[in-house]
């Protein structure tokens, strides 16, 4: 992951700490990117090993603990807060997971006020508001609030407005977590044809494994740690405990039986093998 | 218009039970502050109207006392008429009594302040008669028509007031000082009531030229044993008890009102904004400053506030002119000047309240659109 210049994100060293003393968590840990642009970029692993705070630090939501970040040319890092909403604004789209459009505004209206907020006068940023609408088939629900949208068609609004400034790099997470499986495969192809046909950046987080077989490069984030394959079979491990299978290389503590390693997920399976290893016995 | 007007025009429109509950609250504060004003303006109206009806220059009254009707009897000796006459400056002098007087009128016990009127001028008589004569002969007497509503009389009616039968002659408009009403006699006849010769209460002045002020002093200093007033310091006096009995009440009253059109503006938009934080967090993730969602909030506020002040003028016109068909003694008077400060008061609503929902719009959290 050598950085360049032409990049269209990089991340060096990113580091993200919440709380503080014993009460620390490290939600992303020395992570370093470089994402060329047209690429599209999918970032996949369990629950709670990081994926939302490192899409938010690449979308400058949350600041860092330590690193540094840069779209395009520039150091979003050393920005100041009141320079932040206008980059995210002009060089960045959104698209969420809940579609998050506003309830009281018509999908034409929800792609109209960020084009507006670019400071386009109103009746431009309508005719641009209606050619993104059209160019997702949405043309005839133009007027419609979100309300009365099906899930593919809310989530069309939402990739409309995330384009409505024309920005490089578009941040999604998860993107079809809310859709079926048909829909799904429409908003997915959507994004891909953002980055090859229209030379957007996307990054993607997701859950969802048929985004592989679209994406360019996959990234495996897990414990905070980023990595550009998730473990191999012979990685992974059965907590004999819990049952669960977990990354050997990150588990919670080891023993051996028999000569045989143990891996478990957490320090209270930990405590219960130690207090009574007999019952139970090795997985297979 | 810009991109926060057409959010927070949308977000009123489509939550229209919020804003009638926003507008409601001012427009109910917007009626309180205008007919409580508006009660106090009417009552100070009517209490004056009979002094402002007799057009004089100055009051005369007698060194000493406060100067007015209500809490003190001028006595002044009648032999002053020459002297006020003989001052530079002064084109007419005309006496006049003004005593309260208790009476029993069929079985009830009733009160009026009896106005003894010079019966040829008529100078001092009463404002306007709704019906009748304006001016009481010898045995004669005009009653307010507030008197004559609460009391059941009528032109033709006899008074028996403590022994002297004056005949109702006329029935009077403008002469209910709300605490108590004026009636008119002749003032020959009202004298035995004084019980003493010789004196009168005021002198009422006309002058020809010049300042009423400047002849006013040389009656001051010039006349022996009295006091002249011009026309506004006398009704000035004789409002003193409304200005400080009713108007404190009144403040509080306008104050609590503003602190209830406040409240409710406050708590509806900051409901409206906790509510709606995700999708302040939307906006701030794509690109919004807190400065364009301070002015969706603002104007979300200052449209509730407007509306509300529309209403509560047209409700407290309503109100008003209803209350005054029902009970005509206590006629509100809503003045332009009045609706303006009632305006005034819903934009200070307006502006406060939009302060309330500042705190949560700065510390919504973009980063918060993308937890599920």
């Amino acid at each position: 992951m050598s950085a360049r210049s032409d990049a269209a994100l990089r991340l060096g060293s990113i580091t993200k700490v919440y709380g503080e003393g014993e009460a620390a968590v490290t939600a992303v840990r020395d992570a370093s990117l470089v994402v060329t642009p047209g690429q599209f970029v999918i970032v996949m692993g369990p629950s709670g090993s990081g994926k939302t705070t490192l899409l938010s630090i690449c979308g400058a939501l949350l600041r860092p603990t330590a690193g540094q970040v840069w779209v395009g040319g520039t150091d979003i890092t050393a920005l100041t807060e009141r320079e932040l909403p206008g980059l995210r604004l002009r060089r960045m789209g959104f698209v969420f997971q809940n579609f998050n459009l506003l309830a009281n505004l018509t999908a034409r209206e929800n792609v109209r006020i960020v084009i507006e907020a670019n400071g386009v006068r109103r009746s431009a940023a309508d005719a641009r508001a209606r050619e993104l609408l059209g160019q997702l088939r949405m043309t005839h629900r133009l007027d419609a609030l979100p309300d009365q949208l099906s899930g593919g068609e809310r989530q069309r609004v939402a990739i409309a407005r995330a384009l409505a400034n024309d920005p490089p790099l578009i941040l999604a997470d998860e993107p079809t977590g809310n859709l079926d499986s048909k829909t799904g495969y429409q908003a997915m192809h959507m994004l891909e044809l953002l980055a090859k046909e229209h030379g957007k950046t996307v990054i993607a987080v997701t859950h969802d494994h048929r985004v592989q077989d679209v994406a360019d490069l996959m990234l495996w984030l897990e414990d905070g740690v980023l990595s550009e394959r998730p473990p191999e079979e012979a990685e992974l491990a059965r907590d004999p405990v819990c049952g669960m299978v977990i990354n050997a290389l990150r588990a919670a503590g080891r023993r051996e039986r028999d000569g045989e390693p143990l891996s478990f997920c957490s320090e209270i399976c930990l405590e219960r093998f130690d207090r009574e290893a007999a019952r139970y016995p090795s997985p297979e | 218009m810009g991109v926060g007007t057409s959010i927070a025009w949308r977000n009123l429109a489509r939550e229209r039970t919020r804003l009638a509950i926003s507008a409601g609250g001012v427009a109910l504060a917007v009626m309180l502050i205008l007919l409580l004003r508006g009660l106090y303006v009417g009552i100070t109206d009517q209490a004056t109207r009979y002094i402002h009806s007799v057009g004089a220059d100055l009051w005369v009254a007698q060194d000493g006392t406060p100067g007015d009707f209500f809490h003190s009897v001028s006595i002044i000796p009648e032999t002053a008429e020459e002297q006020i006459q003989s001052v530079d400056g002064v084109e007419e002098v005309v006496p006049l009594l003004s005593l309260p007087v208790v009476f029993r009128l069929g079985s009830q016990e009733v009160d009026f302040r009896l106005m003894g009127v010079d019966p040829v001028s008529g100078v001092g008589g009463p404002p306007g008669v709704s019906a009748g004569r304006r001016t009481p002969g010898p045995g004669e007497i005009v009653v307010d028509r507030v008197f004559a509503d609460n009391h059941g009389v009528d032109l033709g009616d006899v008074l028996d007031v403590r022994g002297l039968s004056l005949r109702v002659v006329g029935i009077a408009r403008g002469g209910n000082a709300v605490i108590s009403q004026f009636a008119w006699a002749s003032l020959p006849d009202t004298r035995p009531l004084l019980g003493a010769e010789g004196v009168v209460n005021y002198f009422v002045v006309q002058t020809g030229g010049g300042p009423p002020e400047e002849v006013g002093d040389r009656i001051t200093t010039g006349v022996p044993g009295v006091q002249a007033l011009t026309e506004d310091e006398f009704t000035d006096r004789n409002t003193a008890d409304l200005r400080e009995g009713f108007l404190p009440i009144l403040w509080v009253l306008v104050v609590i009102a503003l602190a209830i059109g406040v409240a409710v503006i406050g708590l509806t938009i900051y409901t409206a904004t906790v509510e709606k934080s995700r999708e302040y967090g939307v906006l701030k993730a794509v690109g919004f400053s807190n400065r364009t969602l301070y002015g969706i909030v603002f104007q979300q506020s200052l449209t509730s506030g407007a509306l509300g002040f529309l209403l509560g003028t047209v409700l407290s016109l309503v109100v008003a002119s209803g209350v005054e068909r029902l009970i005509p003694s206590f006629a509100t008077s809503i003045r332009a000047g009045d609706v303006g400060l009632a305006a005034v008061a819903a934009l200070a609503m307006a502006l406060v309240s939009s302060f309330v929902p500042v705190r949560p719009v700065a510390r919504v959290d973009p980063a918060q659109v993308f937890r599920a």
